[in-house]
């Protein structure tokens, strides 16, 4: 009997053994043969980029924020802002995932080690968004494309900037752009939006604050008075620009008595670092010089606004 | 020979309360010259937010006494019952739901049904046959109730998009910010009448320290007087918390400050825990808001700060504590 | 003054009592006494209204227990429970002024009279110079008294005590009961306590109460009750009984050595 189990014993073992060795790769490894570009994007605005750049055949995985353009929805989605299922991810076998920062500190190098390249890109001004695209020209064979981007992206900030180049800043409109309400956040001077708004042609109020999204007490707003105010809700709508209007305090504040509350921009446009935000500089620039008082170089383009309004 | 101490100190505490808010009202981000006072909207939103940090103060001293007292246990607090658990519950969901573009009014109001729900919740899975509600089944279930909507409530931020997820963890935060002066209103009339209601019964709390059947023994109806006291507390809690969202530290410390200085009667108690939970709360406003100004600290952040060495202070000073 | 007919109750399913009647004439001192578990407590329980018994009636100075309003009982009959807890430092005088609640109306303030029933009710029961102490800081037997102040203090006919000597040294344990004696005699109030102690049952008391589990095993003098064979029954302890010298009340000898190799001690049961 005992000498049976033994021999039980031992097959076993040694079938497990050679099971685990015959089980493929401990370190998975991509197994995509050279030359074939796949990619996966881990940020919305990264998908965008990729796809502005004529790459769409090329890309494999996508988040489950990646909603623009419209093909992005149909690839296949393995997972959130940064935050990959690694299974999902390696099962596309990958030559390249492109991320804007990752959930976790230790995800790129998991991904880094399975021998796929991956580029973080982290993007917080025009500079490193310019850099992030050219980054990607050089990582996927389109530098050329990349280069073309930039150019014209420059040049369209260059024409919004001569609109307002006679203004002195003194005079610019001043900006509040509301990211959350309880508590009261706004951008300050580290984040990207800062900049969009002064490309644009504002003076965003909270400049002197560096930090990315502070939270401010709302009394500095009423002290700030700005000329305009933005609300830049990330998720699903907060008040409305009606509401406003009652905070206790705010009636006296120069763009609630104006009305000059803007609040059917999509955040996508002004928030998210990629190939649209130039249009969200665009059509803020052109809301920002809609006073009665400032009679701006208005030119007549017809703006799209249908998609991009909520 | 107690009354001229006692009278001493409510004098000495309205004083304060007085002061405290005169120093607030001056005190904050912005600069108001004098001249401006009365018209600026600074000033109304700082009077507000006085306000509401006096009502906050009162409100969560007070039903922190009710809750140590009632539930026999000096580490008994507002939020025991899992008030937090729930409230923070609401409040995400309706975050994360996007409810908030019904009205200003739909997040405040899912913190408060999600407080209230809990303890009815908890009150219901205590009860025993005949109405019963012992108090250690109450603490043991409000415990266990916390815990499982906590954890819930972790599942849904840890699934929700990182947008959302600042948002809900800011509000779990607390903040004495306030927009509106209609919910400043009912959240006001809520803790006036349950402090008035508490002041009015304060006696039978006294009684009731002394156990359940000591206290029907002495002629009380034990299981109404528990549940009228639950109800004022916790609607007090409730609308607390739908307004500011989470402030710890101050129904607990409150009352057993009060309690090492002024003793056990609540008759006593309970004003003044009430007075001095409206000057910390006011005081602890002033410096949130003022420290690092424009950016503001989240309150709960400084009532652990300031709370708990000044407790630690009182602790030490006393030679007997007022629970044995 | 105090009728207790057929009472049957139990806590949850089980029965701790069945069936137990007893009379207490105004101005007596009934003891309660029986092993463990016998269901003393449960009898206090239901004779204050705290449980509800499943069948039988308490009757109050003629009236049953159901119709009397809390308060009203309150007035009349004063209990001191043995989880009493007094875990926040009242003073003296505090603790005794709450036994003036069924008296005073809801909302209302004490009186002046309040305070001079309850520096009385101090007095009767020697605490009045430990009247400004917090009651958390006296000694175990101070407190028993400061407690028996409250009850005094509500002004009751009958006071009904729970094993009111445990935890109490010898010279308190004859105190307390010496003062509650003087005050059955001296003001006829009647007095129902729950005794531990089988000789302080004796001495005191009028008459007592045996209980074995549950059911009523004895009800009468201590002379007729005490007896070695009733105990040898309802404790399952073999002792000598002889009388005390000064008031001829029975007396337990407890030796050593009578009980070894008993395997009949009862144990402490619920009836099924």
């Amino acid at each position: 009997m005992k000498r049976c189990l033994y021999i039980i014993g031992s097959v076993s073992v040694i079938a497990l053994v050679i099971a685990l060795l015959l089980c493929s790769d401990w370190t998975p490894h991509s197994g995509v043969s050279e030359g074939e570009l796949r990619i996966v994007s881990l940020a919305p605005n990264v998908t965008e980029i990729l796809f502005a750049l004529d790459l769409a055949d090329c890309v494999v995985g996508v988040t489950n924020c990646c909603d623009w353009p419209a093909e992005a929805k149909s690839i296949e989605c393995i997972g959130g802002f940064g935050a990959p299922n690694i299974e999902r991810l390696l099962a596309l076998r990958p030559s390249l995932v492109i991320a804007a920062g990752f959930e976790r500190g230790d995800t790129a190098e998991m991904i880094s080690k399975s021998g796929i390249k991956v580029l973080d890109l982290w993007i917080y001004s025009f500079e490193e968004l310019f850099e992030a695209v050219r980054k990607i020209g050089k990582a996927t064979g389109k530098l050329q494309e990349a280069e073309e981007m930039i150019v014209s992206m420059q040049a369209e900030l260059n024409a919004i900037a001569e609109r307002f180049e006679r203004i002195k800043p003194s005079q610019r409109p001043k900006v509040f752009v509301e990211m959350w309400y309880n508590p009261l956040t706004t951008a300050g001077k580290r984040s990207f939006i800062d900049e969009v708004i002064t490309k644009a042609g504002g003076v965003n109020v909270a400049h002197n604050i560096n930090q990315h999204y502070p939270h401010v007490n709302p009394e500095k707003v009423i002290e700030w008075n700005p000329d305009v105010i933005i609300l830049c809700y990330m998720g699903r709508e907060g008040p409305t620009a009606a509401r406003l209007a009652d905070r206790i305090g705010w009636s006296d504040v120069s763009a609630v008595k104006q009305g000059r509350i803007i609040d059917n921009i999509s955040p996508d446009l002004i928030l998210r670092p990629g190939p649209r935000l130039v249009k969200g500089v665009k059509i803020l620039a052109q809301r920002f010089c809609e006073t009665p008082a400032e009679k701006c170089d208005a030119s007549d383009e017809k703006l799209e606004l249908a998609g991009d309004v909520r | 020979m107690y009354s001229k101490r006692n009278w001493l100190i409510f004098i000495v505490l309205l004083t304060m309360l007085a002061g405290v808010c005169v120093f607030s009202l001056f005190a904050g981000a912005v600069r108001v010259p004098f001249t401006q006072m009365l018209q600026s909207g600074i000033i109304r939103l700082r009077l507000a937010r006085i306000i509401l940090a006096i009502v906050a103060g009162i409100g969560l001293s007070v039903a922190g006494v009710i809750f140590q007292a009632l539930l026999r246990n000096p580490l008994a607090e507002p939020y025991v019952l899992g008030v937090s658990s729930g409230a923070g519950l609401g409040a995400a969901l309706a975050i994360i739901l996007g409810a908030s573009v019904l009205s200003t009014w739909t997040l405040p109001a899912m913190a408060f049904a999600g407080a209230i729900g809990t303890i009815l919740l908890v009150y219901t899975l205590a009860r025993r046959a005949g109405g019963v509600v012992p108090v250690h089944t109450l603490l043991l279930s409000g415990v266990i109730v916390s815990a499982v909507f906590g954890s819930i409530l972790m599942f849904i931020v840890s699934v929700c998009p990182s947008e959302n997820l600042h948002n809900v963890v800011w509000w779990l935060l607390g903040s004495l910010q306030i927009f509106d002066w209609a919910l400043l209103r009912i959240v006001s009339i809520v803790v006036v009448c349950g402090l008035a209601i508490t002041l009015l019964f304060a006696r039978d709390l006294n009684v009731m320290t002394l156990g359940e059947e000591p206290a029907a023994h002495l002629g009380l109806n034990v299981e109404q007087t528990k549940k009228l006291f639950f109800v004022v507390a916790s609607l007090m809690t409730g609308a607390t918390v739908a307004a500011c969202g989470l402030i710890g530290f101050v129904g607990l410390i409150v009352p057993h400050s009060v309690r090492l200085v002024i003793g056990p009667d609540h008759r006593r108690l309970v004003p003044a825990s009430a007075l001095t939970g409206a000057i910390f709360l006011v005081l602890t406003d002033s410096f949130a808001r003022t420290v690092i100004a424009p950016v503001e600290m989240p309150i709960g952040v400084v009532t652990a700060f300031l709370g708990g060495p000044f407790f630690l202070f009182l602790l030490r000073r006393r030679k007997h504590s007022y629970w044995s | 003054m105090l009728s207790i007919e057929n009472i049957s109750a139990g806590y949850g399913d089980g029965l701790v009592l069945q069936n137990v009647s007893m009379e207490v004439k105004a101005g007596q001192f009934v003891g309660l006494i029986g092993p463990n578990g016998s269901g003393k407590t449960t009898l206090l329980r239901v004779i204050t209204g705290v449980l509800a018994p499943r069948a039988g009636w308490v009757m109050l100075q003629g009236k049953k227990l159901k119709e009397i309003g809390r308060r009203k009982m309150a007035k009349t009959m004063a209990c001191l429970s043995q989880d009493l807890s007094l875990d926040l430092s009242f003073t003296v005088r505090e603790v005794t002024l709450m036994g003036r609640t069924p008296h005073l109306p809801k909302m209302a303030k004490e009186t002046r009279r309040d305070f001079e029933i309850a520096e009385h009710a101090m007095e009767l029961a020697d605490v009045s110079n430990l009247a400004d102490r917090l009651i958390t800081e006296i000694s175990g037997g101070e407190r028993q008294r400061a407690l028996i102040a409250m009850c005094l203090a509500q002004q009751p006919k009958v006071l009904l005590l729970d094993e009111p000597t445990s935890h109490l040294d010898v010279a308190h344990q004859l105190s307390a009961l010496d003062l509650i004696r003087e005050l059955n005699r001296k003001t006829s109030m009647t007095v129902v306590a729950v005794f531990h102690d089988l000789n302080l049952a004796a001495e005191y008391c009028d008459k007592l109460l045996v209980l074995d589990q549950g059911r009523v095993e004895a009800f009468g003098l201590p002379e007729e009750v005490l007896t070695s064979d009733t105990i040898l029954k309802v404790y399952g302890a073999k002792v000598l009984t002889e009388q005390n010298p000064v008031s001829n009340k029975p007396h337990i000898i407890l030796t050593a050595g009578m009980n070894i190799g008993r395997r009949q001690v009862k144990s402490a049961g619920r009836l099924p």
